[in-house]
Parts: C-alpha cells; sequence; structure tokens
C-alpha cells in the first residue's frame, strides 16, 4: 500500500523517465497511485515527490486540484451522474435522486459494502446520451432509473467485470514503444535538415 | 549599464521610466498608489488578487490589466482614474470581502491591515453579500512558530511563492481548487523552515500569524525603532516594536543593499530571549568566599579594578587579558579596546575569538553583498550561509538564478552545493594547495571575482581559513572579499581595535591625541589567551559578551580557570561561564541600547533601543569607562558622541564618520567611510509590502543631549579634561597572528579530523533561554564514512564515542557524503563544542560501544 | 461531405486494419516524403483551418506565429470538458489513428522535438485507443525514429488529465503538463507559441483540428477552402444535446446549413418533443451567449455566428424547450463555472461562487427582487460591460463565461425569475 513497489514501481519509474522534466510525471503518477490503492495516499505522494524531485506539498498541491483524484477510501466503482445542462434538460436530477435511493447513500458518499461511491459529476461528454452515468469513466447512457438500478446489479453479480476494472485503473493499454528519442537528439538533428534545406532554398534562388 | 528609458503617460503625465518597470512602480513613483494585494516588489508578479487593475492602452484600444503585471512599453497611456478602474477595483475588494471574516477586532492584523486599509479606501462600505461564509477549522499551528487561519486567507500566493521561490522550500502550497484553495503543508510535515517568519510579514491579512506574536500587542500600543538585527553579520535592517517595555515583534525592512525586507526566524524570533529576564544577568554580583552576591556597580567597578591593579602589580600588563565575542556594539567594542589597549596597556586581546586574521585580509579588500552576487564567480571558502548569514542564502539563490557562477570549497555537501559549479573539497591534506585548484577553476570573463569566507566548521581555527584566503588572495588578484564571518559585530569589533594586531580604524596613521600609547596586541588570539591562562599566566580574564562554553570549554573547565584566574564576566545572560566568574557585569543587550555595529560588507548601521535595559544593566561602553575611572583614567569617554569623535580622530576606516552618515542614506554607509558615496533614491515605503513598519523611527547611535554617565558613577560629574598624550607612534603594518602549518597531514588509523558544522539553532545559553525557539535544536548526530564505520566494526545506527578533549557519545550513522578522514557531529547541547581542542584543526578518535 | 468523420460509418473504425484500408498514413507518407514542413504548412494555410477548440483561430497562422527556437513542442488539446461537447470524444475513440497521423504531419509541420497529446483523464477508452493507435504507429515505422524512412522523427507521449476543465484552456493545460495545477498563465506574455511548455514555444491545437490534417495533405489546402464560404471553411462537427429528439455528433459543411435545419433537420435533430415549443438555444458550448428563436435561420459559421452576437465556439448546441426552467439552466452553467474556476482570480473564485448561491436561492424560491441588480452587477464585475467577445477583469475566460447565461436569462426570462421570487418556487419544478 501506498508506496510503488515492483511491477508498478518499474511503470512508475518508466513514467517519470518520458518527460523533459519528470514533474511533468506528476498526474500519471498519481493515476498509477490510484490504480494501485483506489486513491492517493499520503504514502504515495510522498513516493511520488521522491520520484520526481518535488515536496510533497507541491505534489498534493497539484493533485488535489484535479477532480478524479481521491485522498480517502472510495468504493470500488466510482459513479458520476451528471447533471451538467445537457443531462439536466434530459432528467440528470432526477437520475441522481434515483441513483441515491438505489444505492442508499447520498453523493458524495459510499455504499456500507465499500462497493460504490456516487458522485454528481461535470459534464462527460457523452450528451448524446443524457443523462448519462460513468462507472469507473466508463461511459452509459441513456440512462433511467430502471437501468440505473440494472446496472447496479450487473456490477454486484460481476457481469461488468471485463468492461470495467476496479476504481483507478484508467488505460489499460500501457506504452510499448521504444525509450524515447532525447529531445537533445532530435533538436540537433532538425537544426541540421533545417540548414541543409535553407542552403538548398538559397542555391535555388541563386 | 544605464536603463534604457520609456515614454509612458500615466493619467496624463508623461514620464520616463526604466523599460521593464512594473506599471505599478512606474505609477508609485509619481505618486499614485495602486491597491495591491498579491504583488510584491521582491517577488515574480503574478496578476492574481486583480486588485491594480488600471486601463492600459494597447493595440485594440484601453483594456482592463493588471498593473502589476504588465511592463510599460514605449508610448504606453495609463488611466488609472476612469469610472471603468474604480468599478472594477471596488468590484475586487467586494469579492475579497465577500467570504472574509468580520474578526477584525479580535485579528493580530488589525489596524495594520491592508485589506482593511484598502477596502476602507476602495470599497464600497456597505455588504451585499448574504450567503454563509467559507467555513475552515481556526486557526491551525502549520509549525512551531505559524498559525494559518484560512478564514481570512485571500489566496494572493505570496506566502506559497516565498517558500518555493524566495526561499527554496515549498513546504506550503495551495490545495484543492476554485473557491475551496487554500494554503496547506503535505500531511504532518511541518512548515519548518528558516525562514517561515516572513510569511507571517508579507501576508496581507491576518491568515498567517506568528505564534509568538499572537494577541500580543495591538499594531497602535506598538512604539517602533530602526534597528539591526543582531543574531549574525549579515545586519538585516529590522523594525524592532515594543509594548510596555517588552519586545513584541520585529519585522524586516526593505533594505535595498541588505536582506530586501527578508528575516531568519533566528533573528526574527531572537527578541522572546531578551524578554526572557529569568535567563538575563540583572544586577552586578561579585564572588566573596566562593558565594556570588549583588553588589553595586560602583563596588562592581571598583573590584575590577582592584583585580587588574593587583595583577599588574604582579605579572605585568600582560597579565591581564581581553575575550570577547564580536557581538559587543561598535561603541561598547572602542571603549573596551580603548580599556585594554590604552588605559591597562596589555597585548591580550582577542575580542573577535581568533577570526581577526581573516578579518585583516578582508578588510583591505572587503566586497559589499550587491559587489559579491554580481561577481563574475564567487568563492564560497568554509561558509554555509544558510547556517551562519542566513538572509545571504536567499539573497545568493536569487543571484544564482540569475547565473551567478558559485565555486564552493567546503569539507563536506552544504546548501550551496546543488547551486555551485564546482564544489573543491576542502581537506587537511590539501590545504596547502587548494588555492591554486580554486584559481584554476574560475570561468574566463570580465568582472570582480570575490570570495565569500565563513566560519563553517568550527571545529577548524579561523587562522586555517585565514591561511587558505591569503593564499587565494593571492592566487586570484583583484579578489575581493565578503565575509560571513560570526557574530553580529565581529567586523565592528576587529575594526575598532579590539583584536590582534589591529588599532582603532584598521588605521595605520598616527595614534590621536586621546590615546597615551596603546600596546601591540599582535601576540595571541583567544586560544593563545586561553593556554596563557590555564598555564597560570593571567592574573585576571576580562571577557566581553562571551561564554568559553561556546568556544568549547566545559563548565568544569571553566571552574578551574576561574581558580586560575578571576574571570570577569560583562554579560546579558546567565551562562556557566557567569557564574564561574569573580565579578559579573549586567551588559545591556539588544533592543536596550542604541550603537552602531559593521556587517560583513564593512557596511555601518545603526542600533535602535526600544527598553530600558533590564535590571541594572549597562551599556558595554559605560562599564568600561567606569572601570577606567577607577584606575584613574576616565578615558575621556562620557558619551557616545565622545566615542564617535575619537573614531574620526583614528581616521582609517572611520575618516569621515559623522553622525549625519547615517541620515545621509537609507542603507547605511561602507567603511572606509572615506571611500564610500552616499547615493541611491530613497525606497517608497510599500505598507502592503510589510504591513507594520509604519511609524518606525530612525535610531542610531546616541548623540541625545544629557546622555551621559550615570551622575553617581562619575561622582561629581565634572567633565574630565582630555589628555593630549600624543606619542605620534606608527601603528604596526601587518597583522602577525598565530600561524597554524598548512600542512595538516593524515590522522592516524583511529583518529579524524573534526567536522562541527556550525547550524542556526545552536545550544548556546541565548537560545536556552529563547521559549519560542529552544526546540528547534537538533540531536546529537555523529556522520561517518560507511567505510570507517566498517573498520570500526559497527554498523549504523550503533552507539559509538568521540574522543576529544571530552568524550561524547551518540548514534551514528553511515553517510557517503562524509570524507574518510572526517567524523561530522552535531549537537544538541552546547556539549559538542568540547570536543574542539582549540589548536588547529580538531583531531578526534572515533570507537565503538559495546552494547 | 465527411472529412475527419469519414471513417465512422464503420464500426470498426478504431482499428489498424480499418484505418490502413482506408487510406490511413497515406498523407503522413506524402508529407514526410514529397513535401518540405514548410509547403505543408503553407497547404493548412491555404485551407484556413480554422482552430476547433472554440476560440476558431487559423491553425496556419498560429503555426506561422512559432517563435524561432531550437526546441519546440506539439500538443494536441483533448481536454474537451466544455458543456455539451462531445465531438473529440468520438474522434479519440473511433478514429485514434487519423488523430496519431495529424499530429505526427502537425510535428513535422512545425518541426517539434516533442509531440503530447493531452487526453481528458475520464476518456479512459479513449486513453487506451490512442494508446493503442500510438503503438500501433511506433510498430508499423510510422512514428519514432526515422519515420517511413523519411529521417524525420518524433515521439508523441500520451499524458492524462485527472478532471479539471480549466486544463482545457491551453495555458492552464501545460502548467497541468508540467505537474502543476491548471493554473491559466497570463496572455501576454505567455502565448504557447512564444512561451509555451517549459518556456519553449509550443503550438497547441484541438483534437479535431488536428484530425483534419491528413484529408488536407491529401486533397491539398484549395479543396478544404473551397468547402464552406468566407473565412469558415471545410466541414465541422457539431454536437447538438438538449431537448431534441436526436441528439448526436454531426459533420456538416460549414455555414451550408442553419441552426434550423441542424435542429429540426431530418438528417439531423429532427426537431423536439411533441407539442414544445423551443425558447433557447446554446450555439457554442455552455460559455457562449444563448440564442432565441430568431436566431434560427442563421447559418452555422464563425463570422455570422460572431457577428450577430455570440460564438460557434466548441461547436455544440443546447436546445431549450418551454418545459425546462430558464432559470435553472443559467443557474446550472453558472454553477459548472463556479466549481471549475481555477481559483486565481479573485472575481472569477469569488464572484462565480457568489453569482451560484444567488441562483441557487432564486431557483429554490428564496430569491429577493434586488438579486436580480445584484447578478448583473457582479457579472459586470467579472466581465466589464458584460459585452461580447467579453472584457475580463481576469486572466483567463472562464469567469468571464458566467455572465452570459446569467445575462441572457435575465434579459429574456425575466419574468420567470420574478415569479420564482414571487411565488417561492420553481413555477416549472
Ligand atoms: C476555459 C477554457 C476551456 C477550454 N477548453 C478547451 C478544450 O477542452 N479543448 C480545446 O481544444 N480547447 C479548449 N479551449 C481553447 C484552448 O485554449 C485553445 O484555444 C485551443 O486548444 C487551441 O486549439 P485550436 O486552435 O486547434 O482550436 C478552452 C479555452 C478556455 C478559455
Ligand atoms: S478567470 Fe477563473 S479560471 Fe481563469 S485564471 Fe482566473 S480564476 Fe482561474
Ligand atoms: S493582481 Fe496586481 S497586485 Fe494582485
Amino acid at each position: 500500500m501506498g508506496r510503488f513497489e515492483g511491477e508498478l514501481l518499474v511503470r512508475a519509474e518508466k513514467v517519470a523517465g518520458l518527460y523533459p522534466d519528470p514533474r511533468s510525471a506528476i498526474i500519471p503518477l498519481c493515476h498509477l497511485a490510484q490504480e494501485q490503492d483506489g486513491y492517493v495516499t499520503e504514502e504515495a505522494i510522498a513516493h511520488i515527490a521522491e520520484l520526481v524531485g518535488a515536496t510533497g506539498a507541491e505534489v498534493q498541491g497539484t493533485a488535489s486540484f484535479y477532480d478524479m483524484f481521491k485522498f480517502e477510501p472510495v468504493g470500488e466503482y466510482v459513479i458520476g451522474v451528471c447533471t451538467n445542462i445537457s443531462c439536466m434538460l434530459r432528467g440528470g436530477y432526477g437520475l441522481l435522486e434515483a441513483a441515491s435511493s438505489t444505492l442508499g447513500v447520498p453523493p458524495g458518499e459510499t455504499t456500507p459494502d465499500g462497493m460504490f461511491t456516487l458522485e454528481e459529476v461535470e459534464c462527460v461528454a457523452h450528451c448524446d446520451k443524457a443523462p448519462a452515468v460513468q462507472i469507473n469513466y466508463r461511459y452509459f447512457g441513456p440512462v433511467d432509473s430502471e437501468g440505473f438500478a440494472e446496472l447496479v446489479g450487473q456490477l454486484r453479480s460481476g457481469e461488468l467485470d471485463g468492461q470495467i476494472p476496479k476504481h483507478g485503473t484508467l488505460g489499460r493499454v500501457l506504452r510499448d514503444a521504444p525509450p524515447l528519442i532525447p529531445v537533445e537528439e532530435i533538436d540537433a538533428e532538425r537544426a541540421r535538415q533545417d540548414g541543409e534545406r535553407e542552403a538548398r532554398a538559397a542555391s535555388r534562388e541563386v | 549599464m544605464p536603463d534604457e528609458m520609456v515614454s509612458v503617460t500615466l493619467d496624463g503625465q508623461v514620464v520616463q521610466v526604466p523599460k521593464g518597470t512594473p506599471i505599478i512602480e512606474a505609477l508609485d513613483q509619481i505618486g499614485v498608489h495602486i491597491p495591491r494585494f498579491c504583488y510584491h516588489s521582491r517577488m515574480k508578479a503574478v496578476g492574481v488578487c486583480r486588485m491594480c487593475l488600471v486601463e492600459v492602452s494597447g493595440p485594440r484600444g484601453f483594456s482592463i490589466q493588471p498593473s502589476c503585471y504588465l511592463a510599460v512599453a514605449e508610448g504606453m497611456e495609463v488611466v488609472t482614474t476612469s469610472e471603468k478602474v474604480k468599478k472594477a477595483q471596488s468590484g475586487v475588494i467586494e469579492f475579497l470581502l465577500a467570504n472574509h471574516p468580520l474578526d477584525c477586532p479580535v485579528c493580530d492584523k488589525g489596524g495594520e491591515c491592508p485589506l482593511q486599509d484598502q477596502a476602507f479606501a476602495h470599497g464600497a462600505g456597505e455588504t451585499r453579500y448574504v450567503e454563509e461564509k467559507r467555513h475552515y477549522a481556526k486557526p491551525i499551528p502549520i509549525s512551531r512558530l505559524i498559525n494559518l487561519d484560512r478564514e481570512r486567507c485571500i489566496q494572493c500566493d505570496r506566502c506559497t511563492r516565498f517558500a518555493d521561490e524566495v526561499a527554496g522550500e515549498a513546504l506550503i502550497d495551495f490545495r484543492g481548487r476554485g473557491n475551496a484553495i487554500r494554503i496547506s503543508t503535505f500531511s504532518s510535515v511541518e512548515f519548518d523552515s528558516y525562514f517561515s517568519g516572513n510569511v507571517t510579514q508579507i501576508c496581507p491579512v491576518g491568515a498567517l500569524t506568528a505564534t509568538p506574536y499572537r494577541f500580543k500587542a495591538r499594531p497602535w500600543d506598538l512604539t517602533q525603532a530602526a534597528s539591526t538585527c543582531g543574531w549574525c553579520s549579515m545586519g538585516c535592517q529590522v523594525s524592532v516594536q515594543a509594548s510596555q517595555n517588552e519586545l513584541t515583534r520585529m519585522l524586516g525592512i526593505d533594505s535595498d543593499a541588505v536582506n530586501h525586507s527578508w528575516l531568519c526566524d533566528r533573528g526574527r524570533f531572537g527578541i522572546a530571549e531578551v524578554n526572557n529576564r529569568d535567563a538575563r544577568v540583572l544586577v552586578p554580583t561579585a564572588k566573596a568566599n566562593g558565594i556570588r552576591g549583588e553588589v553595586s556597580w560602583a563596588s562592581a567597578a571598583a573590584t575590577v579594578a582592584r583585580l587588574v591593579k593587583q595583577a599588574r602589580a604582579s605579572g605585568g600588563n600582560a597579565s591581564v587579558a581581553v575575550i570577547g565575542s564580536g557581538r559587543l556594539n561598535l561603541e561598547d567594542s572602542y571603549a573596551w579596546a580603548k580599556l585594554a589597549l590604552d588605559v591597562v596597556g596589555t597585548p591580550l586581546v582577542d575580542g573577535v575569538l581568533g577570526q581577526g586574521e581573516v578579518a585583516s585580509t578582508w578588510f583591505e579588500r572587503a566586497a559589499s553583498i550587491d559587489q559579491a552576487l554580481a561577481a563574475r564567480a564567487l568563492i564560497a571558502l568554509n561558509v554555509e550561509p544558510k547556517e551562519e548569514v542566513p538572509v545571504l542564502h536567499l539573497r545568493l539563490r536569487e543571484a544564482v538564478g540569475n547565473g551567478l557562477h558559485l565555486i564552493e570549497v567546503n569539507s563536506t555537501a552544504t546548501s550551496l552545493s546543488p547551486m555551485a559549479a564546482t564544489s573543491i573539497q576542502l581537506s587537511p591534506e590539501g590545504v596547502g594547495g587548494l588555492a591554486e585548484a580554486v584559481a584554476a577553476s574560475l570561468p574566463d570573463g570580465d568582472g570582480d571575482v570575490v570570495i565569500l569566507v565563513g566560519g563553517r566548521n568550527r571545529a577548524m581555527d579561523p587562522a586555517i581559513t585565514g591561511g587558505i584566503l591569503r593564499d587565494l588572495v593571492a592566487a586570484v588578484p583583484g579578489a575581493r572579499i565578503l565575509s560571513a564571518l560570526g557574530a553580529s559585530n565581529v567586523h565592528g569589533a576587529f575594526l575598532a581595535g579590539l583584536a590582534p594586531g589591529v588599532l582603532p580604524g584598521a588605521a595605520r596613521g598616527a595614534v590621536p591625541s586621546t590615546w597615551r600609547s596603546p600596546a601591540d596586541s599582535g601576540r595571541a588570539n583567544y586560544a593563545g589567551i586561553l593556554r596563557a591562562a590555564a598555564a597560570g599566566e593571567v592574573g585576571v580574564l576580562l571577557l566581553l559578551d562571551c561564554d568559553l562554553e561556546e568556544v568549547g570549554l566545559t563548565p568544569e573547565a571553566i571552574e578551574a580557570l576561574g581558580e586560575r584566574c578571576a574571570l570577569v564576566s560583562l554579560a546579558s545572560y546567565e551562562s556557566a561561564t557567569t557564574r564561574a566568574a569573580a565579578v559579573t557585569l549586567p551588559l545591556a543587550t539588544w533592543g536596550e541600547a542604541r550603537g552602531s555595529v559593521v556587517n560583513g560588507e564593512g557596511r555601518m548601521l545603526r542600533l535602535g533601543e526600544q527598553l530600558e535595559p533590564a535590571g541594572l544593566s549597562k551599556p558595554g561602553w559605560v562599564a568600561a569607562s567606569l572601570i577606567a575611572g577607577d584606575l584613574g583614567d576616565d578615558m575621556s569617554i562620557l558619551t557616545a558622541g565622545d566615542i564617535w569623535a575619537e573614531l574620526k580622530a583614528w581616521g582609517g576606516a572611520f575618516a569621515g564618520v559623522e553622525p549625519s552618515i547615517f541620515s545621509s542614506t537609507l542603507d547605511g554607509p561602507l567603511l572606509p567611510v572615506a571611500r564610500w558615496e552616499a547615493g541611491g533614491a530613497p525606497r517608497a515605503l510599500d505598507p502592503v509590502a510589510t504591513p507594520g513598519i509604519s511609524s518606525v523611527s530612525r535610531q542610531g547611535p546616541d548623540f541625545r543631549a544629557g546622555a551621559v554617565l550615570d551622575p553617581y558613577a562619575v561622582g561629581t560629574g565634572a567633565a574630565p579634561s582630555a589628555k593630549v598624550l600624543a606619542s605620534g607612534r606608527e601603528v604596526p603594518a601587518a597583522v602577525a597572528s598565530e600561524r597554524v602549518p598548512m600542512e595538516l597531514g593524515v590522522p592516524g588509523e583511529d583518529e579524524a579530523w573534526l567536522i562541527l558544522s556550525r547550524r542556526v539553532y545552536e545550544a548556546d545559553a541565548r537560545l536556552a533561554a529563547n521559549p519560542a525557539l529552544a526546540s528547534f535544536v537538533r540531536g546529537d548526530r555523529v556522520r561517518v564514512s560507511p567505510a570507517r564505520l566498517a573498520r570500526l566494526g559497527a554498523s549504523d545506527g550503533d552507539r559509538v564515542q568521540v574522543v576529544g578533549p571530552v568524550v561524547l557519545q551518540a548514534v551514528a550513522h553511515a553517510d557517503d557524503a562524509i570524507p574518510d578522514w572526517a567524523v561530522a557531529v552535531e549537537g544538541r547541547t552546547i556539549a559538542v563544542t568540547h570536543l574542539i581542542d582549540g589548536a588547529g584543526w580538531s583531531r578526534v578518535r572515533l570507537e565503538r560501544l559495546d552494547g | 461531405m465527411r472529412i475527419v468523420g469519414a471513417r465512422l460509418e464503420h464500426a470498426d473504425s478504431h482499428t489498424l486494419e480499418r484505418f490502413l484500408a482506408t487510406g490511413g498514413n497515406n498523407a503522413l507518407r506524402k508529407a514526410l516524403l514529397e513535401m518540405t514542413p514548410e509547403a505543408v504548412a503553407a497547404e493548412v494555410l491555404t485551407a484556413n483551418l480554422l482552430g476547433r477548440g472554440g476560440a476558431g483561430f487559423e491553425a496556419g497562422r498560429k503555426w506561422g506565429m512559432l517563435r524561432k527556437a531550437k526546441r519546440r513542442y506539439l500538443v494536441v488539446n483533448g481536454d474537451e470538458s466544455e458543456p455539451a461537447t462531445f465531438k473529440d470524444h468520438l474522434l479519440v475513440e473511433r478514429d485514434p489513428h487519423q488523430l496519431v497521423e495529424g499530429a505526427t504531419i502537425a510535428a513535422y509541420a512545425i518541426g517539434a522535438s516533442l509531440a503530447v497529446i493531452y487526453l481528458r483523464g475520464e476518456f479512459a477508452l479513449g486513453l487506451e485507443r490512442v494508446q493503442e493507435a500510438i503503438n500501433d504507429a511506433y510498430r508499423i515505422g510510422a512514428l519514432g525514429r526515422d519515420i517511413f524512412g523519411s529521417g524525420f522523427s518524433v515521439d508523441i507521449v500520451l499524458q492524462p488529465g485527472a478532471g479539471a476543465y480549466i486544463c482545457g484552456e491551453e495555458t492552464a493545460l501545460l502548467e497541468s503538463l508540467e505537474g502543476n495545477r491548471g493554473f491559466p498563465r497570463i496572455k501576454p506574455p505567455y502565448f504557447p507559441a512564444v512561451i509555451g511548455l517549459y518556456g519553449d514555444p509550443t503550438i497547441v491545437n484541438n483534437v479535431e483540428t488536428v484530425s483534419n490534417l491528413p484529408w488536407i495533405v491529401e486533397n491539398g489546402g484549395e479543396a478544404f477552402k473551397s468547402l464552406g464560404s468566407g473565412r469558415s471553411t471545410g466541414t465541422r462537427l457539431f454536437a447538438l444535446s438538449g431537448q431534441v429528439n436526436r441528439p448526436g455528433v454531426y459533420e456538416v459543411e460549414m455555414t451550408k446549413i442553419t441552426f434550423r435545419d441542424l435542429i429540426f433537420g431530418e438528417e439531423f435533430g429532427q426537431g423536439l418533443a411533441p407539442s414544445r415549443s423551443l425558447t433557447a438555444f446554446i450555439p457554442g458550448g455552455a460559455s457562449s451567449p444563448w440564442f432565441f428563436p430568431e436566431h434560427l435561420d442563421l447559418p452555422l459559421g464563425q463570422d455570422e455566428v460572431a457577428k450577430a452576437g455570440s460564438m460557434l465556439g466548441s461547436g455544440s448546441v443546447i436546445v431549450m424547450d418551454d418545459s425546462s426552467c430558464p432559470v435553472r439552466s443559467a443557474w446550472r452553467i453558472a454553477r459548472f463555472f463556479a466549481r471549475e474556476s481555477c481559483g486565481q482570480c479573485t472575481p472569477c473564485r469569488e464572484g462565480g461562487t457568489w453569482i451560484d448561491r444567488i441562483m441557487e436561492r432564486i431557483e429554490r424560491g428564496n430569491g429577493r427582487e434586488e438579486d436580480l441588480d445584484l447578478l448583473l452587477d457582479l457579472c459586470d464585475n467579472i466581465s466589464p460591460g458584460v459585452v461580447w467577445p467579453p472584457a475580463q477583469t481576469t486572466i483567463c475566460v472562464l469567469g468571464p463565461s458566467i455572465p452570459p447565461a446569467i445575462s441572457a436569462a435575465i434579459s429574456r426570462f425575466r419574468d420567470d425569475f420574478l415569479l420564482h421570487i414571487k411565488e417561492g418556487r420553481c413555477p416549472h419544478a
């Protein structure tokens, strides 16, 4: 728990190496921490700070700016009901209420069994399927109250397991590419090519 | 290089302003004060509070722009008086007040609050906000010194920018987003920074307050005076504030030349020890039959005089010796130099704890801080500014950020290391060839090379540093020196003549008529004096604000010394030394007497006075004068003005010194005064940059009429006649003191050279007396190389003992950063200093403790 | 006419196989092997491709403003979070290879040292699809070192966002990409093309903008320009949502249809629910000023909409019928911006929440008549004059995105507000 270990540590170090400045990895690493623990623990923040050369206060400052990062345990499924304008116009608030009564918890809370956390969310860019629902950032819509209850049932029964990983797992496709070409190398090569082209253009003009 | 000027129209007025000036400052210059919160001239503009909006012309006509962020440009027009501007500004004030609590009456900032003031000036006066305000737990301690009240915060980003940008310690940051954005530390990590107090000073509301100051006083009850911080030789300019004869607060004044308004916490919160009367020496005492008893000043002075006479009678002038710490102010130092050298005539005078040799190389080539930071290269020799002259660390960080080339010469890594272009190791083996190595690492180019010299390793005799410094100056022709030597007025003490081999002003000319025939003091430094005293060659040892524990003597050793000779301790705080002394004289401390000091760039700075001296304390020069009187020689010093007249007569550094030099400069003149030219326009005081500094009175050396000695002490009060005893003797040209061999060699297998790094929080008698800071002293720690630890058969975390003049037991840590020849010791107690053996570079043995 | 959406008719449009079978990478080969970077940029300039991210600035002109420097970056903006905007969502999930191809072309044209695709963090599927496409591209030699043997090399890194609307604003995006809070930078001087990622010049372009590049390279800028009219060239994805029968993303040639066509047309929105009438619609995402029935016959063109006092913005059209409460709609929009304020600027941070609270009170039936003037005055303090395009007392236009909805609702539906206040409840509830 907390600090990256094993395979996740390998991934974390890889991610930190993807940028000219390792601090750029703070957000991806917070996602990775969330993939590991379901939320971003203090230990993870401290570890990320070490990995990228920042202070804990800075990593926390960045992470806490973003809605997707949770700093306390959440349910295995974080269910977001959109109530923004397009969904609201098509019953988003009604759905949120229904969701709340189906799960038995108000928005912002987690069911006692730790399965579900219900959230009211802002527009999830699924407006043509309004009202839209996201479950661990996998989208569903349009959803009505029966549909919502059905979804919850499927989640409980494990029917959606393949489609929806546990909270925190975003893209399951990992980067599979050769190590990055050092930007300095590209800069130098580009300067050389630009120079050549300019010289050619100049000689044509003559 | 003169600044490029641009022509801009500000509220219809066409003015020339240096290109790049923020509009808000250009407006300040013509007397138009734009309200502001986030802007602080010592930090990068962020333009977030939006308070400073004005109308600015651009390619697409006028628009509302933050005047703090936008720089003037040729042809730019700025309007600050339009309805649009006023509406925007009052709109911002209203937004800021919407969630601001209405607790001004109980807020520490009440009465000096920029938000309060600007709301009054630019707000509507009536609230339209009927919604519920934001709520946070309040207040929460974010460190042992700082409290945070989030409800009062206006998110101006000043404290967080300070921590990150200025101090380089981003231990506080915003957290959350939007309306919920708030200042926060990380988890349980304290905002533990030497510079934390600055955030309370720059906070434009009462969100960040200093715990020691909480509810202490209301701004309108405070009196304040300009002064100079008394902790280190940086000479930070401060406003010292008091209420009911107690120091309540210290704020940094924005001195362009020195501290840019910043202070370190050791300095800022140092007032807590001044206030701690329980720890102070309040009355003169004398020992009779081994028992210390209160006596009158007259009797104490007479006793000292009698002891001096007795010693001289039996052992000659050289059986009286003087050791000082560099903490006495300039006036006191001068009077004591005169008493010692001229009245008593002893050659055994070291008022600067062995640092005179470095100082003598420094003085001829002193560089100002600004010169050092603008140098082609800065060579940092045996110095860790963060621990020795903390605010210089801040200025250095900024300078390195602007491209200063830094070369550091230290025994182990310091906070400079990450900033240094080159790090050269200072090891006992290589002391001889060091200068050449440093010279070879200098970057090409024009411009000064400046050496910053300090006393980082306390276990290394300053004479060694002095030797390297001399070599460096020879190897780098034209090099100048900025000094970070310890104690607030060590440079002033040196220039007052209270150091081996110098006379007042470090003058080389004739001895003025007010002196008789000063002794030649170039023979021994404090270590030599202590050796002589231990050998029974000294009858009276006069200790000027100097606790011998700080230079490595154990209380037992001090006690024993007291039996060999009579110790006379002029001191403000009780210590092992005062307890062992035959006579103790209570010394008025910082904040209790006016005067002046000289900082490490040779800048003469004023000391203000805010308190009556505690108990029967007196300024040091008064004590000297009393003793002189009892020796039958009144020294002709009856007022501080007399001292200044004499300083001027000495010439040298003080040629041309006049009381008026303080009023002709904001920053204080650089010595030698004769060479210094007053310049620089006064800075406009920005009340939003430093709330709380408004009515500061500018005090300096005490030239007030009637500020003469106690009538009781001088008896009749009759004016003494000035004696004309001029000898016209030439002063010796060079300082000759004990030289330490430069090839120190390799210690034996089980021996190591000691590294005892100076720290901001050192467990001396003063810090122990400071309730606000005492808890910051770190625990005993011994660090050695993994190899040495392995040779010892010990491992990381085992207990070991370090054997020197004393034995220190502690937990050992393996640390790659420590060279194999060294043992690095950090101490919680003053006992670590007892490992210093007082000769050259202290050597210790490391032993494993079994079990 | 379909350009960016051409491949979407295939259910497997996101696969490499379909991509290659439908002309994928032809443009990239052409650009890299037959054209100089300058020639590619010239085609884009000719095409007059307007940025599809919201501001509608010509991509070719923006590229031309790139500061000359040794290092420069390309950042593709896929943070799409403007309410009712969901076209990029479609593109990244359904045609990720086209995006990668377009990004590589852009990187070539501007000589980028590194390209980053910043994708909204919630697009989990999109993140998988785009990463897959990037991996595919490396595998087939279309990315990385010496692409297609052309001598041109570039890497693409996929960066997930983490849930903050403001990170769609290009300078906030760069801050986020540098590991910071998404605090927008002040322009000037921080125009990305001058001072961008890590202080180096950077081009930020929207996903849809970049996705148009393969077609432009293949068919030429002139061909693109021949579509649409005036400054509005080519096609555009319009995201239609709200109270309309057939919400969805529609690719249409610019200026060739009207809002009426889009909302009521058989091929598009197919009108409103039976017996409902249109009360208002928002033409370009939640931040644009509202339109009303009298604006229905405006063509879908950038300048046409701007001239009528609003903006085409992100190409999102939100439809409201008479069953919905305009007070509630305006409140919900204000609430969104209040929640998404980054928190730097006082007017946005404090004013946004204040307006949200007042609107909530009114909607819940606790309003006061003086609240209407107060609302307008607060709007004025965030966006002086409440004009369009907005003047601002803030760093970025997030704060000033609140006033359009509030002022539109108050000026057009004042009676609704008064009814709420008088009856102490929402008459539509
Ligand atoms: C508050 C705010 C949010 C924005 N969100 C987005 C966004 O989600 N996606 C986007 O492409 N552009 C967004 N923009 C516009 C970008 O700042 C930028 O103009 C755009 O990415 C440039 O790409 P383009 O020229 O290809 O349109 C936003 C702007 C603002 C002020
Ligand atoms: S207007 Fe709002 S979102 Fe934009 S920079 Fe200012 S506070 Fe942040
Ligand atoms: S925005 Fe200029 S002072 Fe804050």
